[in-house]
């Protein structure tokens, strides 16, 4: 990238090994964090609602969250005034996809601040768009520890883990009574599903799927966010079983760890894990009368195998 | 039918870079914005060591995810097989930079020049506000094979049908052409010369070729 | 759909004209020019069918666009303000007019013409530096007119003439075969031992393009070199061998070939008839002669009888000793002695036995190579000699040997380079591969005459070999005291005395001799006018503080100036020239050229303006002429002009374009006669077309014979042979040599007269740069790493560092951004890729940069790629790259008989301090 080229680096001969992609950066991150946490707890919230929960400052939170995600991106891209072409895509970009579902869910989200039963129909836009967010990773190419097919479960179970933190801490903050007793079940459930995909997904990273220094970053991460966004939200809801008179606090610690876990997820994954897929030779070539030789794969783990 | 490829003969390539700056010459790219370059790789330890020049660029892939994940429309897929960006259409979101596992495309966002802030006359002349802020790429020198194709020339044969790179080539280590034709340059090469793609495992579809060893008789 | 690049619109010119960048030059090209505006370079398509590589041009002709339009151009002729020189001072140059500028210069020019061209001690009062290896002279117009009608010119400043170039090659290499510079028969080869010669980076995009071609065919190349090279790259092998030691590893080739090898693999029939193995040596080491003609004998084995070498008829034996009845030996200077039933040694079989100690064993250690390697190239090389088969080219039958050796800069100069260039030519003489098709061939000559046909350079001498012009050495002739301050006429008679022998010289002693003087010669003086064009002595040289000391001192320097630079940081006028793409010339393209330049075709093409020069650069025919008209040379030169001083003769046989001597001629009256003179001698005078034609059409040729690329068959058409194995004419030059220093009392020759010897010998050449270490008062083993250096294609020749489109696309290429060093070395300094190291030398100069890994190094070897290290050139200055031109010793020691040096030392590396991590190399380099 030119951007690159003009703060130099060191040793331009480099960049033959998977270097980290810099076209999306934390306002990237920004949709991923916020699309994410918002659609969650959209879907909680709609599903709740069937158990009778009912509250606009859910509703808000979430479509605004949903929101800010969107004007974190369009912060990024180059040309802004153009950014209405994002909807011509339709027919294979989940990008655009994304863009159409929005265009379902804040109307509906507004309308159920209006009327009430809306919101039982909210988790449906919002999980297509969950499910846009996790395909928009999905189908970037170019970026191994995107295109895993685990990044969907991934995507999809941390933003319901994430709904269900911030649940629990608006719950407390802003509900009478708190959150509903079910949400803590909820949100240990997509811990745990959270955790089961991550240790497969970590697992298979590490083992080749991506090039060796993005595995290094989710090695690197994988004990904090192990222990901080998930051990440690089980371990509060632990507390607010056994402690009633904290059971407030702790239930917002738990909610907003999980959450902030998933975040940093995002982050690491959507910028510092997110090396592209660098260059590889199959075979080095004979050079005139010499011999042809063994493959390259720099920066991967595995060195292609020659395969005369 | 047409595919438009491009053949890179790894064994005659020396890594000069001549098509590089040939290439930054024609489609007037700013500093570090190189559409075509040329790799270094140092294959072993020592003193069992080799040194591989590759030339990268687009693929033009066969199922170019550029494509697939562009929210515009703007990146197309001509019959011929040349992908495309409308610098019009493209809103510079950047997702086909993470989609391309080439890293073929750049986005330069200001206007970026040889000698920092200072223009120079050649650098006014063909300074070309469309591209700033959003993607760019290799564009196979459509507008050379169009009007060689619209003057009844040979892409690849004739030198004002051929991109830029190819014609600039010592070595002739570059040869463009359509694969789909059996008699065309490069699918003569194709057929003495054994040959692989990058990361073809990606599903991609990628064309550029590369040519590696001669086929055992 | 937008795809077609910005730019295009508007008027469109394609302008043919010419790259001659570099010494592989000149290539043809078109400069697209959109609305006055140059924007694109491309090949010259029209001269796919003419030009050796199909009319392409290399990466540095694409950075010619951004040479002309840089904003550091200097635009205006300038002076310097602040009379002190030094490196840290700032030299205050501000704008004048031409005017001014040129009469500062008449006027010193014309104070010397008054008092005199030469000074008190013997020595030109105005010296030239122009290095390129002579491609300035294909921009400066009707410079060269001026300069020969100016009178005597010390041209013997170098800019790396001797550490830079083939030095050992060029004057070897036209000793034995007319060879100026030594390339494979590329297009028929099949396999080439390449000990360092860097094709791929030097050899211009005609060295490209052949050896691509040659791949294609399946040529098998072995690089020999410390480091894995661009060449060695697209090499099918490569064997890193020691630093200095190539002669070893090529002298153990020619062990295998005679000792372990069958005859029978040898050809045997050119080694009898074409070169002098069969002549017989006397005891005294000199040739058996008959006593009534002189001529050197061989033992007729028809007769068995020794028979003067020319005998018609005559079997000569090619091995074994043999009784002479009667016979005469010369030595040197007119020694003569007379023998009777003395015992005959053939000079093959005194370099078979010569050669005996140099086993694959014994190469194994000193080169630090496997022996099975060397055996193996050793046997490679003879299968694919194709000993016996004959090729037709044109209707021509003629041998067919596609074998080659090639040696590249550090190896075929310096000490050890003449073992080198001996060894790789009997290589090549061992199998008949010498000057024929698939072979070892030179390129050109610049030593002897004519240079536009090599073979038509030479008579036969009384020993049945080409003559050669040696500085004489005899006790009447030897030039006692230097004509110019590097003493090469004196000193070096193999450099002989054609215009390019000055600047082949021992080029340092210029520099060196104005601090050191000699014993027993007039003292050095400092010119009192320097001319300075498209070099940069102060970068591009060896010992590089040492140099700009010596050019800050110099009491008035004129450079023509592009940008600032280094060595124009000292002068005290600056010039703007029109540069490539704003100049006129004509010059001559085709025959065969310095590097791989070999045409089927041969003529003229001419540079024209493509653009209009930036601000007030005036073009180098004018500003000649204004020289001349200034300082009362008109008349001198115009004769020079239209004696062809600037490329082309005006006048033929029949035809006369010669422009009036009595007045100033324009730049088109020039190069219209030029390209008129140019067009008649093309068709034998039936056409005349001028500049305007030229214009149009860019270049044109007539057919220059292939057959006429190898030497061999004109040299046997005289009834010569090529004066191997044995060195009887050298040894005898050497004495005398030595003699005549003796007389004179000068002492400080006498190691480098060891070099003439009959049969050259391996000495432990990288001992001498260890000694060297001790010389300047270190510890051999403080200094653990050779530093080595090697050129790269986006810089080499080009002056061009000041490009950014240069330094970006080098980028992608290793090497360009710091010290490349082996994984293993790193650890032993306890380094890590990227981080900053200081390399010293002995000399007491440190430099510093970043590390960069490779495995494709030895690790006892360290690699400063091309000549970085600039502190005055824009855009360089801030490249933060190391250059190992300024740790290069620069001493007499080092010298080797040539005059030539290597680029190499001994060094030390250690890891920088943290206060010595500045960007620009500075700071570390005070350290
Ligand atoms: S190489 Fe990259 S930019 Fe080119 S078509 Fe393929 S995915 Fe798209
Ligand atoms: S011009 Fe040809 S030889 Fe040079 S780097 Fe490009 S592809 Fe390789
Ligand atoms: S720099 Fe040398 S090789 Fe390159 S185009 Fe110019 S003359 Fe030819």
């Amino acid at each position: 990238m030119s951007e690159d080229f003009e703060d130099a680096p060191g040793m331009r001969h480099l960049g033959l090994s998977p270097w980290l992609q810099t076209a999306w950066d934390l306002r990237a991150a920004g949709n991923f964090i916020g699309g994410g946490t918002g659609t969650g707890l959209l879907i909680i919230a709609s599903l709740g609602a069937f158990d009778g929960l009912y509250s606009p400052v859910l509703l808000l939170a979430g479509l605004a969250l949903v929101g800010l995600g969107l004007f974190s991106v369009f912060l990024e891209i180059g040309r802004p005034l153009r950014a209405m072409n994002v909807l011509l895509g339709g027919k294979r970009s989940w990008m655009t996809r994304e863009a159409f579902v929005a265009a379902v869910l804040f109307p509906l989200g507004g309308a159920a601040l209006i009327w009430p039963d809306l919101a039982k129909l909210v988790w449906i836009p919002a999980t297509a768009y969950l499910y846009c967010q996790a395909r928009i990773l999905e189908a970037s190419k170019g970026i191994p520890t995107w295109r895993s097919p685990l990044i969907l479960p991934l995507t999809v179970v941390t933003g319901l883990a994430e709904g269900a933190g911030i649940l629990l801490l608006l719950g407390t903050l802003f509900l009478d009574g708190g959150a509903p007793e079910w949400v803590a079940g909820t949100l240990v459930a997509a811990i745990a599903g959270r955790l089961f995909v991550w240790m497969f997904y970590r697992r298979r990273m590490v083992g080749g799927e991506a090039p060796v220094e993005a595995a290094a970053v989710l090695i690197r991460f994988s004990m904090p966010f192990t222990l901080g966004g998930n051990v440690i939200p089980i371990a509060f809801l632990v507390i607010a079983g056994m402690q009633p008179d904290i059971r407030g606090a702790a239930l917002a610690a738990a909610g907003l760890a999980a959450m902030i876990g998933g975040w940093a997820m995002k982050v690491t994954i959507v910028t510092k894990a997110a090396h592209n897929q660098g260059f590889a030779i199959n075979h080095s070539p004979a050079r005139g009368g010499g011999e042809s030789g063994p493959g390259f794969k720099p920066g991967w783990r595995e060195v292609t195998k020659d395969k005369q | 039918m047409t595919k438009w490829a491009i053949v890179a003969d790894l064994g005659r390539c020396v890594g000069c870079q001549t098509c590089t700056t040939a290439c930054r010459h024609a489609n007037a790219t700013p500093p570090g914005v190189q559409y075509r370059k040329v790799l270094d790789m140092e294959v072993g330890t020592f003193p069992d060591v080799r040194r591989v020049f590759v030339p990268v660029g687009c693929m033009h892939c066969d199922e170019p995810p550029c494509r697939d994940v562009c929210p515009t429309t703007a990146t197309t897929k001509r019959a011929d097989g040349m992908v495309m960006i409308d610098y019009d259409i493209c809103i510079g979101c950047g997702y086909c930079i993470v989609a391309c596992p080439y890293q073929a495309r750049y986005k330069v966002s200001k206007p970026t020049f040889a000698f920092k802030d200072q223009q120079t006359q050649n650098e006014r002349a063909r300074f070309d506000e469309r591209l700033l802020g959003v993607a760019q790429k290799c564009t196979f020198c459509v507008d050379r094979v169009d009007y060689g194709l619209a003057n009844g020339l040979t892409p690849g044969v004739a030198p004002e049908a051929t991109p830029a790179c190819v014609n600039s080539c010592l070595s002739k280590a570059l040869t463009f052409g359509d694969t789909d034709n059996p008699d065309s340059n490069v699918s003569k090469l194709l057929k003495r010369y054994k040959s692989f793609r990058m990361h073809e495992e990606l599903g991609t579809g990628p064309n550029i070729h590369y040519l590696w060893e001669t086929e055992d008789e | 759909m937008s795809a077609a690049p910005a730019g295009g619109g508007g008027k469109v010119e394609k302008v043919q004209t010419y790259c001659y960048q570099c010494v592989a030059g000149p290539d043809l090209m078109t400069v697209k020019v959109v609305d006055g505006v140059a924007t694109e370079i491309e090949p010259n398509f029209k001269a796919a069918d003419t030009h050796p590589a199909e009319g392409k041009v290399c990466v540095k002709a694409f950075g010619l666009i951004q040479k002309s339009y840089t904003p550091h151009r200097i635009l205006t002729p300038m002076k310097r303000t602040n009379p002190k020189k030094g490196k840290d001072q700032d030299p205050g140059f501000v704008p004048i007019s031409w005017d001014e500028a040129m009469s500062t210069i008449a006027e010193r020019l014309n104070t010397i013409r008054a008092e005199g061209l030469v000074d008190g001690n013997g020595y030109p009062k105005v010296a030239a530096s122009f290095g390129g290896a002579g491609t300035p002279t294909q921009y400066m117009g009707s410079l060269t007119a001026f300069l020969s009608a100016w009178g005597p010119i010390d041209f013997g400043f170098g800019s790396g003439q001797g550490v830079k170039c083939y030095h050992s090659e060029h004057l070897y290499g036209e000793f034995w075969h007319r060879g100026y510079v030594i390339t494979p028969d590329t297009p028929r080869t099949n396999y080439i031992i390449n000990c360092g010669a860097n094709h791929e980076a030097s050899g211009g995009v005609c060295g490209v393009y052949r050896h691509a071609e040659a791949r294609g065919r399946g040529a098998k190349r072995i690089q020999v070199e410390p480091h894995l090279s661009v060449t060695g790259a697209c090499s099918a092998e490569w064997l890193p061998i020691r630093p200095k030691t190539d002669a070893a590893f090529l002298m153990t080739l020619l062990n295998v070939m005679v000792h372990e090898a069958s005859r029978d693999r040898l050809d045997l029939e050119f080694l009898r008839n074409t070169t002098s193995s069969p002549y017989l040596i006397g005891p005294d080491g000199w040739y058996l002669r008959d006593p009534e003609t002189n001529k050197p004998l061989l033992w007729d084995e028809k007769t068995a009888k020794a028979v003067p070498h020319d005998t018609a008829g005559a079997v000569p034996a090619l091995e074994g000793r043999f009784t002479v009845a009667k016979a005469v030996t010369l030595g040197a200077d007119d020694e003569r002695w007379e023998h009777a039933d003395v015992e005959g040694v053939t000079a093959f079989t005194k370099f078979v036995e010569h050669v005996r100690e140099y086993t694959p064993a014994w190469g194994a250690k000193v080169c630090d190579v496997p022996e099975a390697r060397i055996r193996k190239i050793a046997n490679e090389f003879l299968d694919n000699a194709c000993v016996g088969q004959t090729i037709e080219i044109d209707g021509q039958v003629m041998p067919y040997r596609p074998v080659a050796v090639t040696l590249g800069k550090t190896v075929n100069n310096g000490w050890g380079g003449a073992e080198c260039c001996w060894a790789r030519t009997m290589l090549a003489v061992l199998v008949g591969a010498l000057e024929v098709p698939g072979g070892t061939i030179g390129t050109t000559i610049r030593i002897n005459r004519p240079a536009a046909n090599r073979l038509e350079s030479f008579e036969g001498c009384l020993d049945g070999f080409m003559e050669y012009p040696f500085n004489p050495t005899d006790r009447d002739t030897w030039k006692a005291n230097p004509v110019i301050r590097n003493a090469y006429k004196m000193l070096v008679p193999l450099v002989g005395n054609s215009s390019w022998s000055p600047a082949l010289g021992p080029t340092q002693f210029s520099y060196m001799f104005l601090d050191e003087p000699q014993d027993q010669i007039p003292r050095a003086t400092f010119p009192e006018f320097l001319l300075v064009y498209r070099t940069n002595p102060v970068i591009s040289f060896w010992d590089t503080d040492r140099v700009a000391s010596v050019v800050s001192r110099m009491p008035f320097v004129v450079c023509f100036a592009h940008t600032r630079d280094e060595t124009n940081h000292f002068a005290d006028i600056l010039l703007p020239d029109a540069t490539d793409l704003e100049g006129m010339q004509l010059i001559r393209i085709g025959g065969t050229k310095f590097q791989e330049q070999y045409w089927k075709t041969q003529g003229f093409a001419l540079r024209q303006p493509s653009v209009k020069p930036q601000g007030e650069a005036r073009d180098f025919t004018d500003i000649a002429t204004d020289l001349a008209v200034r300082t009362g040379l008109l008349e001198k030169y115009n004769n020079a002009i239209n004696r062809g001083s600037h490329g082309v003769p005006l006048k033929g046989p029949n035809w006369d374009f010669s422009i009036p001597l009595d007045k100033a001629p324009t730049l088109e009256e020039v190069w219209d006669a030029s390209c008129r003179s140019a067009s008649a001698e093309l068709t034998g005078g039936a056409e005349s077309q001028g500049l305007d034609w030229w214009k149009q059409n860019g270049f044109r040729t007539i057919p220059y014979p292939e057959t006429n690329w190898f030497l061999t068959p004109a040299l046997k058409a005289k009834g010569l042979r090529y004066e191997l194995p044995y060195q009887e004419r050298l040894t005898r030059i050497g004495r005398q040599l030595g003699n005549r220093l003796k007389e004179a009392g000068i002492t400080w020759w006498d190691h480098q007269l060891t070099e003439y010897r009959p049969l050259m010998d391996w000495h432990d050449f990288p001992g001498y740069w260890e000694q060297s270490v001790v010389e300047h008062g270190g510890k051999v083993e403080d200094f653990p790493f050779w530093v080595v250096t090697a050129r790269s294609m986006q810089y080499a020749w080009g002056s061009n560092m000041h490009i950014p489109l240069m330094r970006e696309v080098s980028g992608n290429v290793k090497g360009h951004d710091g010290v490349v060093m082996n994984p293993e070395a790193a650890r032993k300094v306890g380094v890590k890729e990227g981080e900053r190291i200081v390399v010293s030398s002995p000399i007491g100069k440190s430099v510093s940069g970043r590390v960069v890994l490779s495995q494709g190094i030895r690790p006892d070897t360290i690699l400063m790629m091309s000549q970085f290290d600039h502190w005055a050139t824009p855009v360089a200055k801030d490249f933060d790259v190391p250059s190992m031109n300024r740790l290069t010793a620069m001493t007499m020691q080092l010298t080797d008989a040539t005059g030539s040096g290597a680029d190499l030392s001994r060094v030390a590396i250690r890891k920088a301090r943290p206060d010595e991590q500045g960007r620009s190399g500075e700071k570390g380099r005070r350290a």
